[in-house]
């Protein structure tokens, strides 16, 4: 069985294809380039170079937020039309879920990261790959005190890292653990790879976008 | 600062030298009636910023985008009546980019933006009267 799989939430553009949850490959750019101009190009020239073409994949997957608005519009519409267009099925990942799933086998917490901007982050809480909070946004010092109350050992990741690392240690002191940048940088092979499992599993339900922006709207709503 | 141009040419030119002053990621709100010279003044700052085709008006397509020297992003706001419909066009990616957002009817915006340049053009009957002004929002979600 043959997925492929995009991340377009981030800043990064990651396309995979997996079979049989081995890697055949993944492009992944971390430009700032947008996700419309770059992400039919990069899964065009993977499948080129894997001889594959998109009606050789079995499933099509999606990171399908929280993140980016545009980009999951992008990523999302790019895998449905090709899932329509081959007569496949699609399935839906979270975004965070997929980034955290690296640490999958490390002891600690895991909590994935992106940017929401306004010194808002979305936000999850992983341990061995099972969700402990459920992905929401809120200001990255709200989600600081709600961590430090949790006193365990948390590992951080995600695109925004580098603006609140300096926060986060001084908040979380020896509870924060910070992997090396290159894991920070979302990647479609993890999406491929629970996208399999989830439909293998029937557990796959279709895509549908979190942007997570809408709540957070009325509460900005409500307070003008 | 306040300027006059005395017809459109002028207020190109003026848009020209004010676009010169302008940084990556700088936000500039026009306000003026309909035909006051906001999408004219907006041509003005794209060519000081060498974006290789010159702005039309974005009131159909609510933002159009040019690439530049720094890209120019050309906002109208007008149909546009909550922060839900800003989100609906992402404003956010335009807003924290690296170009420039040139918002006309910019006052649904107001409360996302920390700080911004206000281009106020008024018509007096012989000429157009160009105010500018910079805007610290103290209430501004930032």
């Amino acid at each position: 069985m043959k997925t492929l799989a995009i991340d377009t939430s981030s800043k990064a553009a990651t396309v995979a294809v997996i079979e049989d949850k081995k890697l055949l490959g993944v492009y992944t750019l971390n430009l700032s380039t947008p996700h419309s101009q770059i992400s039919m190009v990069l899964i065009e020239e993977l499948l080129n170079r894997l001889n594959l073409t998109a009606k050789d994949i079995d499933l099509f997957a999606a990171a399908q937020g929280p993140g980016s608005f545009t980009g999951l519009r992008v990523g999302i519409a790019t895998i449905k039309g090709l899932a329509d267009g081959a007569g496949k099925p699609s399935v839906g990942v979270s975004t965070l879920q997929a980034m955290a799933h690296k640490f999958s086998l490390c002891d600690s917490y895991v909590c994935p990261i992106l940017d929401a901007r306004r010194n808002q982050v979305y936000y999850a809480l992983y341990k061995n790959g099972e969700e402990i909070l459920s992905p929401d946004m809120c200001d990255i010092n709200i989600l600081l005190s709600k961590l430090s109350c949790f006193d365990k050992k948390i590992i951080f990741t995600g695109d925004c890292i580098d603006k609140h690392k300096a926060l986060i240690s001084e908040t979380l002191k020896d509870n924060s653990i910070f992997p090396p940048e290159i894991y920070d940088v979302s990647d479609a092979s993890a999406v491929a790879y629970l996208a399999e499992k989830l439909y293998l599993n029937k557990q796959n339900k279709p895509i549908a976008p979190e942007y997570l922006v809408k709540a957070y709207v009325e509460q900005q709503e409500g307070k003008e | 600062m306040n300027y006059i141009a005395s017809n459109a040419e002028e207020t190109k030119a003026f848009g020209e030298e004010f676009g010169k002053t302008l940084k990556n990621g700088d936000i500039v709100c026009l306000t003026g009636d309909l035909g006051a010279g906001k999408t004219t003044f907006t041509k003005g700052i794209a060519k000081a910023l060498e974006c290789i085709f010159e702005p039309v008006s974005p009131t159909f397509n609510i933002v159009n985008e040019y690439p530049g020297r720094i890209p120019v992003y050309h906002f109208d706001l007008y149909r546009l009546k909550t922060l839900e419909d800003l989100y609906s066009i992402d404003i956010d990616s335009y807003l924290f980019s690296n170009g420039i957002c040139v918002i006309e009817w910019p006052e649904i915006a107001y409360p996302l933006l920390e700080k911004y340049k206000l281009v106020n053009i008024k018509y007096d009957g012989e000429g157009r009267v160009i105010e500018i002004s910079e805007v610290e929002n103290e209430n501004s979600c930032n």
